[in-house]
């Protein structure tokens, strides 16, 4: 019975044009990040020369860094600037970006931590869950009647899967990316690599999970994606700040309390190939809670309410 | 004695305050065509969406005697088509039926184009069912609910949109499949004209409640020709009734009878009645399509409503 559901669903998601349109998306989005990052000479058009680069590097050569390395970047670049004594500065758009001699795991993770993977991947929960609702779909699936939330596991297990292709497409693109404008291709396949790869990867699940969630509740595929744009584009981030503030205040808690570190996209967009432990298995838990809850929530509306 | 495929208890659906399905009995026949009439909103859709699992009733029960296993099984023998046909619009007319076939098992291309020939849209190609016309989503439609072989088909309004020789069509197909593959059709219409050709039993069903329940011999019996007497004297004109010899006759109320056979010899009976001095109220031939029926038991126009 879930095997017919699987092939089903899975031929439904062939016939989807948006199932091949949205990863050429990534794609394109994902291939113009990583030129930003590894072609354009961010610090050549902040004014900054190489020696300034490298001590500016010494502050950060990890993805962590690369605020502090930007920000001191900034303040070089205008040091540069005045010592030019009025002098037109040569501004050189095309060169060695801040990714330029990293690896592919690296240039990857900031390609996961852009979140254009969950904005895509929202959009594809969204039609493939909303078009059950729009066209009456589960009315021709009778065999179901008694095992709606079966069907529903076979819908849930191939948007696991397709944000597992997404993931190893925006992998894919980093390579060509490093391949065609980076200084080398090292894969950089470690056990750091693994670790960021899966949790990511079952975070974005969870994302899934919470878009179809929202599609199943309210029966509506652009209440979804609304709902998936939202998280992806970090719209509630300020919201989240705020309630954080509040929550210390009222519980006493430590400054460095944030609600954002429980959110499924806050965690994408913050683990890196080097957060510690800690974070990895906070994400991790972040991941599973978020998943069961929104699954668990499909089901019972699922199974609740009547069809059409 | 009668087996039956399905039997409702009580059947319930109350949606907020609105009670949309009160108390529904009905007994459905294996083999037979069942015509469920009813106006817009008496609840016939809510019905069929129960029986079909679609819905879940609020009170009462269902059950599929006629087939073996538990109710949940009886889903895999059921074939629906419940308000408009679930398409993808996006899809042509085979993929849609194979994304159907795949839930099902089946894996056939040609299955696919059998249903498709059944129908009568065996050449749509690679056109998308959102630009089909309404009839061959319609048709669609209906292949679909035809798919895994249904031993029992819920047809909601199949022959909407339909053009005369589509509703033809259809019902030939519902005739020849109830014939020759033995599977039971529960089906509504507004065209009760077209139900009368097809069906075998019927329920009226009205403001959720199940009117009346009968069989196609039982319905043409109430629908057709007949002598209607008014008169305060019914006992004394019986007597006269038999003495002219008509065999068939009812005593509707204590005011009305009904003589169902030689209804041209109205006349003599007339004369007779007149001869015996009972006085007549009024004394003529009625008739009565399915429709003319229909709307006077659901008193819908005035007439002689039942309870």
């Amino acid at each position: 019975m879930f095997g017919k559901a699987l092939k089903s669903e899975l031929y439904r998601i062939k016939c989807m044009k948006s199932t091949f349109i949205l990863p050429l998306v990534l794609i394109g989005l994902i291939f113009l990040t990583n030129f930003i990052y590894t072609g354009v000479d961010l610090y050549g058009l902040l004014g900054m020369s190489q020696s300034d680069l490298e001590s500016v590097q010494e502050q950060g050569t990890s993805a962590e860094g690369y605020m502090d390395s930007f920000r001191a970047g900034f303040e070089a670049g205008l040091q540069t600037a005045s010592d030019l004594d009025g002098e037109e500065p040569q501004i050189k758009i095309l060169g060695e970006g801040p990714l330029y001699h990293e690896d592919v795991a690296t240039v990857f993770s900031m390609d996961v931590g852009s979140l254009y993977g969950q904005l895509l991947l929202a959009i594809f929960v969204g039609i493939f869950i909303g078009d059950v609702y729009s066209t009456g779909h589960d009315k021709n699936l009778i065999v179901f009647g008694g095992k709606r939330g079966l069907l529903f596991t076979a819908r849930i297990l191939l948007i696991s899967l397709y944000a597992l292709v997404l993931h190893i497409v925006m992998w894919l693109t980093a390579i060509i990316s490093m391949a065609l404008m980076g200084e080398s291709v090292f894969l950089g396949i470690d056990k750091a690599f693994i670790i960021f790869f899966v949790v990511t990867w079952l975070l974005s699940v969870a994302f899934g999970g919470l878009v179809s969630a929202m599609t199943n509740i309210t029966r509506s595929k652009a209440a979804g994606i609304t709902l998936g744009i939202i998280l992806s584009l970090g719209a509630l981030s300020t919201l989240m700040s705020v309630a954080s503030l509040i929550i210390q205040k009222k519980l006493g808690l430590e400054p460095e309390f944030n609600l954002g570190n429980y959110t499924v996209t806050q965690n994408i967009a913050a683990m890196t190939l080097y957060s510690d432990g800690h974070f990895v298995l906070r994400a991790l838990i972040c991941a599973i809670v978020y998943f069961t809850a929104a699954y668990f929530i499909s089901v019972l509306f699922i199974k609740k309410r009547d069809i059409g | 004695m009668e087996e039956y495929l399905l039997v409702t208890k009580d059947l319930t659906k109350i949606y907020k305050e609105t009670k949309a399905v009160d108390g529904v009995n009905i007994h459905i026949k294996k083999g037979s065509i069942y015509g469920l009439i009813g106006k817009n909103g008496a609840g016939k859709t809510t019905i069929m969406k129960m029986i079909a699992g679609l819905a879940t009733p609020t009170s009462g029960s269902f059950e599929y005697t006629g087939f073996e296993g538990s109710t949940k099984e009886a889903f895999s023998r059921i074939g629906a088509l419940i308000e408009s046909p679930a398409i993808e619009p996006n899809l042509t007319a085979y993929d849609n039926l194979k994304i159907k076939c795949l839930a099902y098992g089946i894996g056939d291309k040609q299955y696919i184009k059998e249903k498709l020939e059944l129908v009568g849209i065996p050449n749509t190609g690679k056109k998308k069912a959102g630009k089909f016309s309404l009839g061959q989503k319609q048709r669609l439609g209906v292949a679909l609910a035809l798919v895994g072989d249904p031993d029992f088909l819920i047809l909601d309004e199949p022959i909407n949109g339909l053009d005369p020789q589509g509703i033809a069509e259809v019902r030939e197909m519902l005739i020849k499949l109830n014939a020759q593959k033995g599977i039971t059709i529960l089906i509504s219409s507004h065209i009760l004209e077209e139900l009368s050709k097809l069906a075998t039993d019927y329920a009226i069903i009205d403001s959720g409640r199940i009117v009346e329940e009968s069989t196609n011999k039982e319905l043409k019996e109430k629908c057709r020709d007949k002598i209607a007497i008014k008169t305060p004297s019914v006992s004394a004109a019986i007597p006269v009734i038999d003495s002219l010899g008509f065999k068939e006759y009812s005593v509707v109320n204590d005011k009305t009878i009904h003589v169902f056979d030689k209804v041209t010899e109205i006349s003599v009976l007339n004369m007779e009645l007149a001869k015996a001095q009972i006085p007549v109220e009024s004394i003529g031939i009625e008739s009565s399509d399915l429709e003319e029926y229909f709307l006077k038991v659901t008193g819908t126009i005035p007439g002689d409503r039942k309870e």
